[in-house]
């Protein structure tokens, strides 16, 4: 009886605590655009449990983000490799969220492959109602302040970075970054992108342009 | 919460075991969950407390209304058997209380453990329950001596 449960993920080890310092780092990478911010280790030290079976059917840096994001209000759409049954009774237990199968509206949170109908789909807000645009949340292959072979190169400004940053991203397709860069003609509508990798995160919030890649 | 599939050993059961937990006095159930082995155990959810809306109808039936707020303490452990079986145990109390949630829990989780089940029921669950049928037998034969019996005035109208 109660099998799922028995072979649940663990959370935060310590719910408020971890939740808090994970979103003053949420928090920070998204006032300073493009920088990288690792994880309190305190913060996520119940997310590397040792016993291999109760380790969170998501990364630590993806796995911090959502258990501090999501609440049971919060519509959300599961992509990707995290689209399973195992990551939503996961979701569900800790935070009380539902996936949702519609992708309007949602925030969005994924690991692996980028759908290009999926970012389609994702809600932009209105001139009225910015906020209602989506939050995407991926999970990368690698993310470095500096150039990395096989990672897309890019140069940022706007608020939050004093003349311009580079951050390099693997993992992600060119057709994404060409989809976030024709989204800057659409501001204040937009999507707020928060990139995790490993036990870092950095944030390309909507008022952030994209200058260069390559 | 996660609702799975309930199946051996029964839903019912379960449900007599954790009411029994539930309503068992604190410094018994604190004897009983002292001598449990610590290290087999992994908490899924932290003792934390919360509120939920008790909901009733007048006279048990008629409309729903919200009688008010309740703090109710909970608990998720993890046991891992000596045979590597898992199971989940879950803890529910009025109150605020963080550490009767958790011996819920533990023992929840050891009651459906196969190898512990049988011993606790007879040693834990048993005693239990005589104790609390104990308890509201005495508080029922109290508040028996100022009950008013209506029966002559029944018997009139129904003539």
């Amino acid at each position: 009886m109660s099998s799922a449960l028995a072979r649940m993920g663990a959370g935060f080890a310590d719910p408020v605590h971890g939740a808090q310092q994970t979103f003053r780092t949420l928090l920070g990478a998204m006032a300073e655009p493009g920088r990288l911010h690792a994880l309190h280790d305190a913060a996520i030290a119940g997310l590397r449990p040792p016993d291999d079976d109760m380790r969170p059917p998501a990364n630590v840096a993806l796995a911090a983000t959502l258990l501090t994001l999501l609440d049971a209000d919060t519509p959300l759409h599961l992509a990707g490799a995290l689209g399973n049954d195992e990551a939503r009774a996961w979701l569900r237990f800790h935070t009380g969220a539902r996936d949702v199968a519609a992708v309007a509206g949602m925030t969005v949170a994924l690991a692996g492959d980028v759908d290009a109908a999926l970012l389609e789909a994702l809600d932009l807000g209105t001139d009225d109602a910015p906020q209602a645009g989506a939050t995407l949340i991926v999970e990368v292959d690698a993310l470095s302040d500096r150039p990395l072979p096989g990672a897309v190169a890019l140069k940022l400004r706007g608020a939050g970075i004093e003349t311009s940053r580079d951050i390099a991203v693997a993992g992600l397709p060119a057709s994404f970054w060409q989809w976030r860069i024709a989204l800057q003609a659409e501001l204040p509508r937009g999507v707020d992108l928060v990139l995790v990798c490993g036990a870092q995160l950095a944030a390309i919030p909507r008022s952030t342009r994209i200058h260069s890649e390559g | 919460m996660t609702n799975t599939a309930e199946d051996t050993p029964g839903r019912s059961a379960r449900q007599h075991w954790l009411a029994v937990l539930a309503h068992a006095p604190r410094e018994l159930l604190e004897r009983h969950a002292a001598a449990l082995p610590d290290q087999a155990f992994a908490r899924l959810r932290a003792p934390e407390i919360g509120l939920t809306m008790v909901r009733a109808r007048i006279g048990n039936h008629g409309d729903r209304f919200n009688v008010g707020d309740a703090t109710v303490t909970r608990c998720v452990v993890r046991h891992r058997g000596d045979d590597g079986r898992l199971a989940a145990g879950v803890g529910y109390v009025l109150g605020r209380d963080e550490a009767r949630a958790e011996w819920i829990a533990r023992l929840d989780a050891l009651l459906q453990q196969p190898g512990h089940h049988d011993v606790l029921m007879r040693d834990v669950i048993a005693p239990l329950e005589q104790e609390t049928a104990k308890r509201r037998a005495a508080e029922a034969a109290l508040t028996a001596g100022s009950r008013v019996s209506f029966d002559t005035l029944a018997s009139e109208i129904s003539a």
